[in-house]
């Protein structure tokens, strides 16, 4: 609000300003007008009114001038422009015209005019200022033709007036005249002007010793507080008169002599004097003005003397001296600036620094215009002074323009291209680029770049350092312009130059930023990507390599998957490289570790990682420790991508049928069944065989168990599904091998179908014989009559009869023929009949079973028989009744003997027949053994204990 | 608890093989074929260097198997390597293993001489399983294609012994291939088959070459004690069984204590 009152109150004050002028003019020209009509309603007009009426005339012409003046002005200052001035003009015009012509009209009706030198005055002095009619000459001269009184003062005023017109119409021999009439009157205050204008009028009339004379009496006289005073236009102007005259050591002196500080007119004297050839006296001159600024303490003129200086120096083309003033002047403005900093009223002024700037600019370009033609000129010849002052000078402006560093340093580059300096010119372009960029000076970065592409291109500088300028270039240029039409040929160029050199870093850094820049380029940046890993993988650069990896699976430059999962497998060789090495070369647990460690390694891929693990498992595998082969194998799967588990099934295959090689069923059964699991859906031959080989080495391990849940769980992952049954097979046979009834029990019950029921009967029948354990014969006859087969049932009722014939028999093995102590032949003989009865009631009940298939069965009833023939032969043999005569005895042992030798003959028949039989079918039964026992007793000779295994020790 | 201990100590001490090291070569005519017999100071000097086997003989199994694991990889130069790898488990009493090497030697090597020397080895696991028929298959197999190799017959043999074909076991330990040799286990053989053959003639002829010292062998004590028993020299076969060194083979040990008290009854009936 306060803000608002401000202005409003200038504006307020403005306003009045004009409103009061505006009111003057209107007042006066009211005045004017009112007496005018005044005047013209009188009825009679002698000359005075006229003449009365002539100078409203003029005064009125004044103000309407005044007021085109002033339209002219407002209308220039809104339009910018001052054309179509006349227009403006034309109410002062006419009313000029209007004026002269009621003038000549009095001087034609007033032959007797007393104020006719007076009119033709005011008709000259209108036609001087508002017409355009060149008169005024010729009425002053007919004013003063008029005048004979030399001290009329408007004859005064006419020389005056016509003195001016002369020295304005440069007409000077006459105004001399007239000014040095004028100037005698002493009584005129403005003879000081007069004198002035004359001298001036001397001076252009070459008498430069009465030009001096008389500049100096205007000075002098301005003194004198009666006149005008024009002393200062007479100092500033007696310097240049003495120098026309060529004394500017005499104007050094008037200065010193009349003036305490002549210091602001000995510099434009000095200036002049050089102007005019003067350079011995204009040093003289400037070299006094610096002791007297030094001397008097007058360093308000410092600058002033400086530029002087300069401007009198570059006159001669003095360029050593030049350039001194040049750096004196920068040191001079850093201490003004300095001082003006520390106080406002330092004396130090900062006037023309612009003007500093531009002196020393313009004569460096002068400097460097001439360097580059004087080296076009004579081959490669150039001063090599003048180049140290041109760089000098861009140096000075630096420091004193520092706005304009860029454009400075940009010079110096093109100064030292102009003389085929093209190392420095280069530095100084690179210096003119970051300086450009700093000041955000576009327009000057962008031609500085193009000036150190240009000088690249033209394969001046040595290879190394070309390609450092050109790759700064480059660099540069697509850091300020990433998407235009140069920057779209650069990006390809720069990775080629960075390839080149194998800077894998910066190569990928630009392919970076052209695919920010060019997203549309993208098959070229692959193109380029693909080149870098090249090379990382030339300098086999794993760290680098698995950098990229995580920057492409997050989608830079969108690879394919099969180029990313490629680039992990060749970083992964690189990686696996050196332990394969070491692994080659024998040393494979180092090489187990060293795979190890890329397992652990946080920053790599799973690729790696699996593969990594893999190869440990490898090398544990060759050094034969299957159990950390089998860490690492699971390791390694888990790390895995569903593809690669699909790849490696072969070798891990293989790797397992390894396992089992090196003695470990344990680790290749649970890694088969594991990997079988993995991949239940895919039923192949592989499939098959890792069921095969787990079945294989869990059974070879004696984990049945294991075996079985395996088959169980994992038969419906196999392409061979009959490898179910085969297996199962496999462990009936184990459990029979071994000869667990138990366990051969309990598997056929978990799988009771066939072949295994069939099996089963057959091998427990056989156990049946085998096995002397009273509590598995009792349970295979229990298993054998669950079965409800006929064969089984029959052999149940044959081993029935079997073990009833091994009782009867030993019934019958006691049985005494004859116990009584008085033999009766009768008796004795119902006895003996009893006796053979019972024997041929065994015979008959038992013989059925001598041919049973059960061969064990068959052999011990055909022992049984055997003993029993024998038993009986002997016993009737051996009968000898008390209480017969001797030859009752004789004839009754006779008797018994022939009784007897038919069984001893039957048992040995039956014995004969036996081995017989055993002998041609090579039976091996526990049966055999039996019979073949001496005193009961069997032969203590057993192959397993006393076979021998072979070694070969022999070739 | 006490159950335990002595099941313990029944199985720990149990053995399915007659231990008989022959430290003089000359009693041993199939020294070229197993070392099985070989005595520590023969093993120590006379075995093949390259043969780790041989460390298994010597009761270093598990340190052996051991060096095998971790020479696989070289194995391509020993052609026996899962042939003596089956081996060391055999002697280890595990016969699946060794079954399984002794396959995997069958598999990779198809010379006859070779796949009989697997096939006798497989014919003594099946022993050891009880599977008569099948070692005795595997027995003539090993035989048929090798007949000079002496063991499988030998083995062949044992098994014609034990189940009473005493004139088949005869038969093969007097071909030309035991032609002259001299060795304590065919004499023995022969000696065991002539006895229960009935011959005693000729069994007391082929005990007659048997080293004296070899008769504590316990097989050969009770098998010599059995002769005696035969001849009515109760007492001489008593000392003999009592001078008997164990052999911690079930099988056997049943037979020598029923020796033993068939031996105390008669002794008792005299």
């Amino acid at each position: 609000m306060k803000l608002f009152c401000l202005f409003f109150f200038i504006y307020q004050l403005a306003t009045a300003s004009t409103e009061k002028k505006e009111s003057r003019w209107h007042k006066l020209m009211l005045l004017v007008n009112q007496e005018m009509k005044i005047l013209e309603s009188a009825k009679r007009k002698g000359v005075e009114i006229k003449y009365r009426m002539l100078e409203l005339h003029s005064e009125k012409l004044k103000l309407i001038h005044e007021k085109n003046n002033k339209e002219f002005l407002e209308s220039s200052r809104v339009t910018g422009t001052s054309q179509n001035k006349e227009t403006f003009f034309s109410e002062t015009r006419n009313y000029y015209n209007l004026t002269k012509e009621f003038g000549n009209k009095i001087l034609k009706e007033e032959v007797k005019n007393g104020r006719k030198a007076e009119i033709l005055y005011a008709l000259a002095l209108n036609s001087r200022d508002y017409g355009r009619d060149n008169i005024t000459e010729k009425y002053l001269l007919e004013v003063l033709s008029l005048i004979n009184n030399s001290k009329n003062s408007l004859k005064h005023h006419a020389e005056t007036a016509l003195a001016d017109f002369y020295y304005n119409e440069k007409k000077f021999p006459e105004a001399i005249e007239l000014y040095k009439s004028v100037i005698k009157n002493t009584e005129d205050d403005w003879m000081t002007k007069h004198l002035f204008n004359l001298s001036w009028c001397y001076l252009k009339n070459r008498e430069f010793d009465k030009a001096i004379e008389t500049i100096k009496l205007s000075y002098f006289e301005s003194k004198d507080p009666a006149y005008i005073n024009v002393k200062d236009q007479a100092l500033e102007n007696i310097g240049s008169f003495y120098v026309y005259a060529g004394r500017p050591l005499d104007g050094l002196a008037f200065y010193i002599e009349n003036e305490k500080n002549p210091l602001p007119y000995l510099l434009p004297m000095a200036l002049k004097a050089s102007d005019k050839g003067h350079e011995k006296e204009t040093r003289r001159i400037l070299d006094a003005a610096r002791e007297m600024i030094n001397k008097k303490e007058l360093h308000q003129h410092q600058e002033e003397l400086l530029h002087t200086y300069l401007d009198f120096y570059r006159h001669y083309n003095r360029f050593v001296d030049h350039e001194l003033i040049s750096k004196e002047l920068v040191s001079y403005y850093k201490l003004a600036e300095a001082k003006r900093e520390d106080s406002k009223r330092s004396k130090l002024a900062i006037d023309f620094k612009d003007d500093a700037i531009e002196k020393i600019r313009t004569t460096a370009g002068f400097l460097q215009v001439k360097l580059s033609k004087d080296i076009k000129k004579d081959d490669s010849q150039f001063d090599a002074e003048e180049l140290r002052i041109v760089l000098d000078y861009f140096d000075h402006l630096i420091q004193l323009d520092k706005k304009r560093k860029p454009e400075y340093l940009y010079f110096r580059a093109e100064t030292y291209y102009s003389v085929n300096n093209f190392n420095l010119a280069a530095k100084s372009y690179v210096e003119a680029v970051n300086d450009s960029k700093q000041a955000k000076d576009i327009a000057l970065l962008r031609k500085s770049l193009n000036s150190l592409l240009s000088l690249t291109g033209q394969e001046v500088l040595n290879k190394e350092d070309n390609k450092k300028y050109l790759v700064f270039t480059y660099s540069e240029h697509i850091k300020n312009w990433p998407r235009d039409e140069k920057s779209l040929a650069i990006y390809p160029k720069l990775i080629e130059i960075y390839l080149e050199s194998t800077n894998d870093t910066k190569a990928s850094e630009v392919i970076s930023f052209y695919n920010k820049s060019f997203p549309e380029n993208i098959k070229d940046q692959q193109v380029f990507m693909t080149k870098v890993l090249d090379q990382l993988i030339d300098k086999k650069n794993t760290i680098k390599l698995n950098q990229w990896i995580t920057v492409f699976k997050n989608g830079f430059l969108s690879f394919p998957k099969e180029t990313i999962e490629k680039t992990e497998i060749v970083l992964g060789n690189l990686l696996f490289m050196e332990y394969q090495d070491l692994a080659k070369n024998g040393q494979k647990l180092k090489a187990a570790k060293g795979f190890e460690g890329l397992y652990f390694h946080k920053l790599y891929p799973d690729k790696v990682k699996s593969q990594a693990a893999f190869f440990a498992s490898m090398a544990y595998l060759e050094l034969g420790e299957t159990k950390d082969f089998y860490i690492w194998q699971l390791n390694s799967h888990s790390k895995m991508a569903e593809t690669e588990r699909l790849e490696r099934r072969k070798e891990q295959l293989a790797m397992i049928e390894r396992t089992y090689r090196l003695q470990d069923f344990t680790t290749s059964y649970k890694l088969s069944e594991f990997l079988l699991k993995q991949f239940c859906s895919i039923k192949d031959e592989i499939q098959d065989r890792f069921f095969e080989v787990a079945i294989m080495t869990s059974l070879v391990e004696e984990n049945v168990s294991d075996s079985e849940r395996i088959v169980k769980e994992n038969s419906s992952c196999l392409k061979n599904g009959g490898l179910s049954l085969i297996s199962l097979s496999q462990i009936y046979h184990f459990y029979e091998k071994k000869g667990d009834y138990y366990k051969l029990r309990s598997f056929v019950k978990r799988n009771s179908v066939e072949p295994f029921l069939t099996q089963f009967r057959y091998s427990i029948q056989k156990m049946f014989w085998e096995k002397s354990d009273l509590n598995i014969k009792e349970s295979i006859k229990s298993d054998l009559l669950l079965t409800k087969n006929d064969e089984s049932l029959k052999w149940l009722k044959e081993i029935d009869l079997f073990q009833k014939a091994q009782k009867d028999l030993d019934v019958l093995k006691e049985v005494k023929i004859w116990e009584k102590p008085i033999f009766d032949p009768e008796a004795f003989n119902r006895s003996l009949e009893d006796y053979l009865v019972q024997v041929q009631n065994f015979k008959q009940n038992y013989d059925i079973i001598l041919n049973s298939d059960q061969t064990d069965l068959a052999i011990l009833t055909s022992k049984i028989f055997i003993v029993l023939f024998d038993h009986v032969g002997l016993t009737i043999q051996s009968l000898s009744p008390k209480g017969m005569t001797k030859e009752v005895s004789e004839s009754f042992k006779l008797a018994m003997k022939d009784v007897s030798r038919q069984f001893t003959q039957a048992s040995q028949l039956y014995s004969a027949n036996l081995m017989k039989v055993l002998g041609e079918k090579e039976i091996l039964s526990r049966g055999g053994r039996f019979i073949s026992s001496i005193n009961g007793i069997e032969n203590p000779v057993f192959s397993f204990s006393t076979g021998l295994i072979m070694d070969k020790t022999r070739e | 608890m006490k159950i335990l201990i002595l099941l313990f100590f029944v199985v720990s001490c149990s053995s399915s093989r007659i231990e008989r090291k022959i430290e003089d070569i000359t009693w041993d005519t199939l020294a070229d074929e197993t070392y099985l017999r070989w005595g520590e100071e023969r093993l120590n000097k006379h075995a093949n260097p390259n043969h780790k086997v041989v460390q298994c003989h010597q009761g270093e199994v598990k340190q052996t198997l051991n060096q095998f694991r971790t020479s696989f990889t070289a194995k391509e130069n020993d052609q026996y390597y899962w042939l003596h790898l089956g081996n060391c488990y055999f002697l280890n009493d595990s016969w699946l293993k060794a079954e399984f090497y002794y396959r995997l030697f069958l598999e990779e090597n198809k010379a006859p001489t070779l796949k009989s020397v697997a096939l006798n080895n497989l014919g003594l696991i099946y022993l050891k399983y009880e599977q008569w028929e099948k070692a005795k298959t595997y027995l003539q197999q090993s035989s048929l294609l090798a007949p000079r190799f002496k063991v499988p017959k030998f083995n062949l043999a044992q098994v014609y012994l034990q189940f009473g074909h005493h004139d088949k076991a005869i038969e093969i330990l007097t071909s030309n291939t035991f032609n002259g040799d001299k060795d304590i286990d065919v004499y023995f053989s022969l000696a065991n088959a002539y006895l229960f053959k009935g011959d005693i003639a000729k069994s007391k002829y082929y005990f007659s070459l048997i080293p004296s010292e070899q008769f504590s062998r316990e097989d050969i004590a009770a098998t010599y004690a059995l002769f005696l028993l035969k001849l009515g020299y109760n007492k001489e076969a008593f000392s003999i069984m009592d001078r008997r060194d164990r052999s911690n083979v079930l099988e056997v040990t049943a037979i020598s204590q029923k020796i033993e008290k068939l031996l105390l009854q008669r002794m008792k009936e005299e």
